[in-house]
């Protein structure tokens, strides 16, 4: 057994070399900025897809409106608000929602980041702005702004709290 | 004072639309109130009928820009790829274009307005003359009376129709063609409320088109024997020229005064244009025919332009020939001066000018024909034969008085 691993020493070492190698090769160019300066208000159609054709993305919103809605058939979505920071998180809610969903793009599909409770009660009307580089959510209805950074949004949990 | 009623009317403007953008909007929010108040402004700039609404659009439009330009960045990449001040001046650039339009419209309106005006008044003229003409034609029929009373009759018959023709080419040239002055196409440009009223409230010179060669159909198919040459060639030339200007303005007109039935107008005018054509062309020649006929003037048979001047050609050249074959006698010069009377005195002198409108003839064979009428004049001249006769007799007096003497 030991003469085997010993064997295979030199054929360990020179894939981890090429490995490293080839990671040390990889392109990145870097200070992206993915930020959208308006939100998207999309329709979805009968079968819930929404499509962006000015930033490019198509995705269907029935999962987001499993978890938000379940079974009531009553609630339903007239448009979905979508934005995106300069990370290029996607931020996802609609009517009736209860949450921002915070999504980060993958191969082939978005991925719960982050989902941030925004009250007890659906919204009404929401709507998001883009503030020096930050996530805002606008409750139209009450006029009132929420603050989606992760810190701020926290901060406010806080104060609430207290 | 100008500058005063800009700022206030700017302030009306402005205070009616504050309020929204001010508190928690979205962005989404302004933007999309922003493209419904420009399509808004742009509806009513393509739609304005006057020069006072686009005025006040002017105010709205600066209203709109002073109320955004806050959120020119925000818009700027709402509105992309236009940008705010694009879009306002786009805005600013249609009511300069509707502006233009509307002077237009105005311009045009007083125009159309003066041309109704005159319609009315040769339509009144016009019915005056028919009516003259008319009864005239009817007291020629149911003449029982003298010859020198249906003479009379006959001469007034045709003075009235020569005054109504007059009319026609002076409608023609004054009316007809300043309806072409109006430029018509333009109208095509502009809304249909820019151009409905003006038409709406005119005179449509359709009518009066239609009634006027539907009321020389019915002259040329009527009683005719009462009319002679002048008054067919007189008839052919207003035919002429009213197919000549409906050519180049039937288009526009119908386009204009047509609406719907602009298919039927059509097709009606120029039937009936055809059949006027016809008739008018199939008297004139059969006229001119007779008249050549009565003075001993056989030409070949002709129906057009073309085999007019050729008969008249034809027959000049047959008689120079036929003039030489005659040189003793006076009969080729006889014949040239009858010709020539009525080549002179009729067809270039009295009728010329119809001659000239109608195309009778072209002023190049005019010419050819003048020319074959010297060579037809110097060949028909009859010689001078006394001398060679007096010159035979007094050799011939010689000639008995020397056998005479030789016999004695």
């Amino acid at each position: 057994m030991n003469m085997k691993l010993s064997h295979l020493f030199p054929v360990l070492l020179l894939a981890g070399t090429i490995t490293v190698a080839s990671a040390c090769n990889k392109f990145i160019v870097e200070q992206v900025n993915y930020a959208q300066p308006i939100e998207s208000v999309l329709e979805p159609n009968e079968k819930g897809v929404v499509q962006d054709l000015r930033y490019g993305i198509t995705f269907n919103i029935k999962p987001f409106e499993q978890k938000e809605l379940g079974d009531q058939d009553s609630l339903k979505i007239d448009n979905v608000r979508l934005i995106r920071n300069a990370q290029g998180l996607y931020f996802i809610t609609a009517n009736n929602f209860r949450h921002v969903y915070v999504m980060q793009p993958v191969e082939s599909a978005l991925e719960l980041k982050k989902k941030i409770r925004i009250s007890e009660k659906r919204l009404v009307a929401p709507a998001f702005n883009l503030r020096d580089g930050e996530v805002q959510l606008v409750k139209t209805e009450v006029n009132e702004v929420i603050s989606l950074s992760d810190e701020e949004n926290q901060n406010e949990r806080k104060e609430k709290k207290s | 004072m100008k500058r005063a009623v800009y700022t206030i009317l700017l302030a009306f403007f402005l205070a009616l639309n504050s309020g929204s953008i001010h508190g928690q909007t979205s962005d989404y929010q302004v933007k999309q109130e922003f493209e419904t108040k420009y399509n808004e402004l742009l509806s009513l700039v393509q739609h304005a009928k006057n020069l006072s609404v686009i005025d006040s659009l002017n105010y709205e439009i600066d209203a709109l820009r002073h109320r955004y330009e806050k959120k020119e960045e925000l818009l700027d990449k709402a509105l992309y790829p236009e940008s705010f001040i694009g879009v306002i001046d786009q805005l600013n650039h249609n009511v300069s274009l509707t502006r233009t339009r509307l002077i237009i419209i105005e311009d045009q309106r007083e125009k159309i307005a003066s041309l109704s005006g005159q319609i009315s008044s040769y339509k009144k003229e016009v019915a005056y003359l028919n009516d003259i003409s008319d009864s005239l034609n009817l007291a020629i029929r149911r003449a029982e009376k003298s010859e020198k009373e249906l003479t009379n009759l006959v001469q007034r018959y045709r003075h009235s129709l020569e005054k109504r023709d007059e009319l026609m080419l002076n409608m023609i040239d004054s009316l007809f063609m300043g309806y072409k002055d109006v430029h018509l196409n333009r109208f095509t440009d502009l809304p249909q409320n820019g151009t409905g009223n003006i038409i709406q409230d005119s005179e449509n010179p359709l009518q009066i088109i239609q009634s006027v060669i539907e009321k020389h159909i019915t002259i040329l198919k009527s009683n005719t024997r009462s009319l002679q040459t002048e008054d067919f060639l007189r008839m052919y030339v207003v035919q002429n020229r009213f197919s000549e200007v409906w050519n180049q303005i039937g288009d526009d007109l119908l386009l204009l005064y047509g609406g719907e039935d602009s298919r039927k107008w059509r097709q009606s005018i120029e039937s009936d244009l055809h059949d006027w054509h016809a008739s008018a062309s199939k008297q004139m020649w059969a006229s001119l025919d007779l008249y050549l006929e009565q003075n001993e003037i056989e030409l070949t048979a002709f129906d057009n332009n073309q085999s007019f001047y050729d008969a008249i050609d034809s027959f000049v050249k047959n008689a120079t020939d036929a003039s030489q074959e005659k040189v003793l006698t006076n009969d080729g010069y006889e014949s040239f001066q009858s010709f020539f009377t009525v080549w002179n005195e009729k067809i270039k002198k009295d009728w010329g000018p119809y001659v000239q409108q109608g195309e009778l003839l072209t002023m190049k064979q005019i010419s050819t024909i003048d020319q074959d009428m010297m060579n037809w004049n110097e060949k028909a001249q009859p010689r001078p034969l006394l001398i060679p006769i007096l010159f035979t007799l007094s050799l011939c007096v010689i000639v008995i008085l020397v056998i005479v003497l030789v016999r004695k």
